[in-house]
């Protein structure tokens, strides 16, 4: 059989079984079995258990369940309650106030967790229902919330970047760097965004009445919510600048900073240790069988040698190098509307990677570009996780079609964010040039 | 196997790609012009297929027809593979480790070693360990207390000096450096170091290397070796120790020119422990032998060879009655 | 007839209800894990950073920890229905004919796992049998690490086959409902 033959059923095998419904997990994991089994016989089965040995023992990974934990501790520790009720005094006198707080707290979170999920569940719980109690158009509330919370992936520590450099072999802490301009660049992008829609469209966003405004007294005293999140982000990154370990380990440092924060506010109890674990074991496992089916799936692509198949052909386009990283982030982007970004990089980068490289560019610069791209793929339809925690949490009144609607004009704002990011690459990589290297 | 029957063997390497085309890539060649083109390889760099300790598994089951590998991947599930992967301070160059290899007998017991793994052993390239840290070593004192990451024997030697050795996985190991997590570390000599960036943030090379005689080798799954015409196996051979040598030459052009750039155009400083520091540590390396010849029968008996083979005084002698 | 046949129903349902349990309390069990992965890492950032004594053993223990919690978590997670899927055509099936499809894709679930538990079962009693170790500065056995894996995707594999028969039995009685 022809490398192109097998890459076709492999790929249509593989799309097949995830429109069936089949975990993501299984479905790649499933087809690679099948491909291994008939192709080489069972004897090669073993490269199954090769990667999942793999994964077990990649220490690298043990910062996922660490991040996700810690995420979910201080989403049940009310540590984000606090920050927002200051944010809510502060602000909610402006137009669309509490919707930029809401992308503030966001990006606070972003710097703490390395997951998009913790801070995109933290916020629907908490600012949701305050900003449709104060007539906030469900447009800009749901969407602030969806698009804020991806920055956890973009904006340092990041789970993505993690993957991505274990698959492409960059440095992660020049990825870190790289995504710190871009992140707060998209930060910036969304609040604008905001500030101008909400103050030619007053509905969208109505600032607090004033008899209901806070007290400057009662502003100062609200700060003290900042001061345990704050030193939680300067411990993490601190004891990452400061030698004191490495990006790995500081998830660990922030996992006991969570659980100290926590008990800070009194909240560290048996219920709240207990469902912090549960839940994060739920989604820790979600994510590492993930990987495993898709590292098992990309290692069966390479050994079939598809590979330098598809390298020869993109490699041998006679186009400019710049049409071949456009087709790259388009076709990112329709993956990104199908698949899990932890998926996509293990499909994706192996092919991309060695091509980005061999036509001059940089691998650091192109690895934030991806990331920004997957900030897309947390929010578009069919397939996105930052919809489908959304779905979870929103009120009966807000269907999937309102979710999409609120999210269209953030992807808008990313897609921008990307292109500036594409014609001024210095925006990624002044800061890692300049102070990590 | 039949004459007309064309071969395509895959072969993955712990190396990453541009280092597999230096190694690897003229092996390949080789073969395919030896055996008039029945045999091709297709390689894979490192974790393409399956992660690197993982390749003796994919190796034995035959996923894998044959792995370039450094000795000592897999210590813990091959007796004696530590103590064949050099022991600190016991050579003073390759030339005496590949002698060690050949001539004192390495090769017999590694190969009976890796036959019940299913592996048929091709000794290839032998290589320094050189070691990089943020301060200067000038006796070997000066180790005490560092924090170094490190591995294997060398691990051993390191606590003996009473340096302290640390775990960081590759992916990390530059930040780690960078922000002194921890004070040195070794990746095989300046080349690689010197593709890792060492230099940037380990501004001190120690001299002598610390180790002489890491190997990377070639492994072939035996019930491919066995199904091999003997005209095949000899061109297999032959061909890995053609690309060996090519491959050990280049090896120590790259060490030299990387020390030379990093010296020149990265200021670092190459310190060099005096003769005395060098008994030293051979004195401490010694105990480190014994602890690793304490692991298993297999250590202790390369262990013994090791020593029985410093001591022999007429290695000219012996290399008269080499077979070859 | 129909009391022998209801008989025979609770005796599958209360089997099905037994694995959903194993699922549960291994989960429950492991998902502590993490709090432990966390005190182990932030006791060898303590004992290199302040100590100056870097462990020889954490990362090897946390490396076991962390294989524990993914794999032995799987069953845990297919129990909850934690792990994710696409759901643009399937979300909008009727239940008999999502559980139709799920008899179908199942066979590729059992062939992902069941090559996991024969390679992983492999492996694992090679290192027992030879009494393997790490080959690292601490060097403990390896067995425990390599029994991991076949044994929890034995109990994913069990998980999944509950599953699989609930599913079987929605689409002959089209429908499913517990004892
Ligand atoms: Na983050
Ligand atoms: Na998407």
């Amino acid at each position: 059989m022809s490398t192109e033959l097998i890459t076709f059923l492999l790929f249509a095998a593989l799309v097949l079984l995830l429109i069936t419904g089949l975990p993501l997990a299984f479905a790649m994991g499933g087809v690679a079995a099948l491909f291994v089994l008939v192709l080489q016989g069972p004897y090669a089965l073993s490269i199954l258990s090769s990667i999942t040995y793999g994964v077990m023992d990649n220490f690298i990974l043990t910062a996922i369940p660490l991040f996700i934990f810690m995420g979910l501790v201080l989403q049940r520790s009310g540590v984000a309650d606090d920050a927002y009720a200051m944010m809510y005094k502060w602000i909610g006198g402006i137009r669309g106030g509490l919707a930029m707080g809401t992308v503030g707290v966001c990006t606070i979170f972003a710097a703490c967790t390395g997951i998009s999920g913790a801070a995109t569940v933290t916020m629907g719980v908490i600012a949701l229902p305050a900003m449709l109690r104060y007539s906030y158009h469900k447009s800009i509330a749901v969407g602030c919330i969806s698009a804020g919370g991806a920055l956890g992936i973009l904006i340092p520590p990041s789970v993505l970047m993690i993957v991505y450099g274990i698959f492409s072999g960059e440095s992660i802490g020049q990825l870190y760097a790289g995504g710190v301009f871009p992140g707060l660049l998209l930060a910036t992008l969304f609040i604008i965004y905001i500030a101008i829609r909400c103050y030619f469209q007053g509905h969208l966003g109505p600032p607090i009445p004033p008899e209901e405004r806070a007290t400057w007294r009662e502003k100062l005293i609200s700060l003290r919510a900042v001061i345990l999140p704050m030193a939680l982000i300067i411990i993490v990154l601190g004891t990452i600048f400061k030698g004191v370990c490495t990006p790995t380990e500081a998830a660990a440092i922030g996992c006991a900073g969570s659980l100290l924060c926590a008990a800070i506010y009194r909240k560290l109890n048996w219920t709240l240790l207990k469902e912090s674990c549960y839940e994060g074991l739920r989604l820790s496992c979600m994510v590492l069988w993930i990987i495993i089916g898709g590292s098992c799936f990309a290692s069966l692509y390479t050994y079939i040698g598809a590979l330098e198949f598809i390298k020869g052909v993109v490699g041998a386009l006679p186009v400019s190098p710049y049409l071949v990283l456009a087709g790259m982030q388009f076709s990112l982007f329709i993956l990104g509307m199908l698949m899990d970004p932890g998926g996509i990089i293990m499909i994706t980068v192996p092919i991309f990677v060695p091509i980005i490289k061999m036509l001059g560019f940089d691998a650091v610069w192109f690895g934030v570009l991806f990331i920004i791209n997957m900030e897309m793929a947390y929010l578009t339809p069919p397939f996105g996780f930052n919809l489908f925690y959304m779905k979870a949490i929103v009120p009966k009144t807000i269907n999937m079609m309102d979710i999409y609607k609120s999210i269209a004009p953030f992807v808008g704002l990313q897609a921008i964010s990307l292109l500036l990011c594409i014609l001024y690459p210095e925006i990624i990589l002044w800061f890692p040039q300049t102070f990590v290297r | 196997l039949g004459q007309t029957q064309k071969l395509e063997l895959k072969l993955q390497s712990h190396l990453i790609q541009p280092e597999v085309d230096r190694t690897v890539a003229y092996f390949n060649y080789m073969v395919e012009k030896l055996t008039q083109g029945q045999i091709t390889i297709k390689l894979y760099p490192v974790g393409a297929i399956v992660p690197a300790k993982e390749m003796l598994t994919a190796l034995r089951k035959g996923v894998l027809d044959m792995v370039q590998c450094m000795e000592g991947y897999w210590a813990g599930e091959v007796p004696g593979s530590e103590a064949a992967n050099g022991l600190p301070f016991a050579f003073h160059s390759y030339e005496e480790a590949w002698f060690f290899m050949w001539k004192g007998g390495l090769v017999d017991v590694m190969r009976e070693e890796y036959a019940k793994h299913n592996v048929y052993y091709i000794p290839w390239e032998a290589f320094q360990t050189e070691l990089m840290t943020k301060k200067p070593i000038n006796k070997i004192e000066d180790l005490k207390g560092m924090k170094l990451r490190s591995s294997g024997s060398l691990a051993e030697w390191f606590k003996t000096c009473g340096a302290s050795t640390v775990f960081i996985p590759g992916g990390e190991l530059y930040t780690a450096l960078a922000t002194g997590v921890v004070d040195g570390a070794h990746w095989g000599h300046a080349g690689p170091e010197y593709q890792m960036k060492f230099h940037e943030v380990l501004k001190y090379f120690l001299r002598p290397p610390v180790l002489w005689g890491s190997w990377n080798q070639l492994y072939v799954n035996m019930d491919l070796w066995k199904k091999l015409t003997s005209e095949q196996r000899i061109a297999v051979e032959t061909a890995a120790q053609a690309s060996a040598y090519f491959s050990t030459f280049h090896t120590q052009m790259l060490s030299k020119r990387s020390l030379e750039s990093m010296v020149r155009d990265h200021g670092v400083r190459v310190t060099v422990l005096p003769q005395e520091e060098v008994v030293k540590g051979r004195d401490l390396a010694m105990k480190t032998w014994d602890a690793i010849a304490k692991k298993n029968p297999r250590n202790a008996q390369i262990v013994d060879m090791v020593k029985a083979y410093i001591k022999e005084k007429e290695i000219p002698e012996k290399i008269k009655k080499y077979p070859w | 007839m129909m009391a022998a046949a209801k008989e025979r129903g609770k005796g599958v349902s209360s089997l099905l209800n037994f694995v959903d349990n194993i699922s549960k309390w291994t989960g429950r069990v492991v998902s502590f894990l993490i709090v432990a992965l966390t005190f182990l890492i932030c006791l060898e950032v303590v004992a290199r950073y302040l100590l100056n004594r870097p462990t020889i053993w954490v990362h090897e223990t946390s490396a076991m920890l962390m294989g524990a919690y993914i794999i032995f978590g799987g069953a845990y997670t297919l129990y909850t229905g934690g792990h994710v899927n696409m759901d643009v055509v399937y979300g909008r099936l009727l239940p008999k004919n999502k559980a139709l499809i799920d008899v179908i894709t199942f066979w590729f679930f059992l062939l992902f796992c069941g090559g996991l538990l024969w390679m992983g079962g492999d492996s694992a009693w090679r290192a027992l049998r030879n009494l393997e170790h790490s080959g690292s500065l601490w060097n403990p056995p390896i067995y425990p690490f390599k029994l991991i894996l076949p044994t929890g995707v034995f109990l994913l594999l069990l998980q999944g086959l509950a599953k699989f028969v609930r599913d079987a039995i929605t689409v002959v009685k089209g429908g499913y409902d517990e004892h």
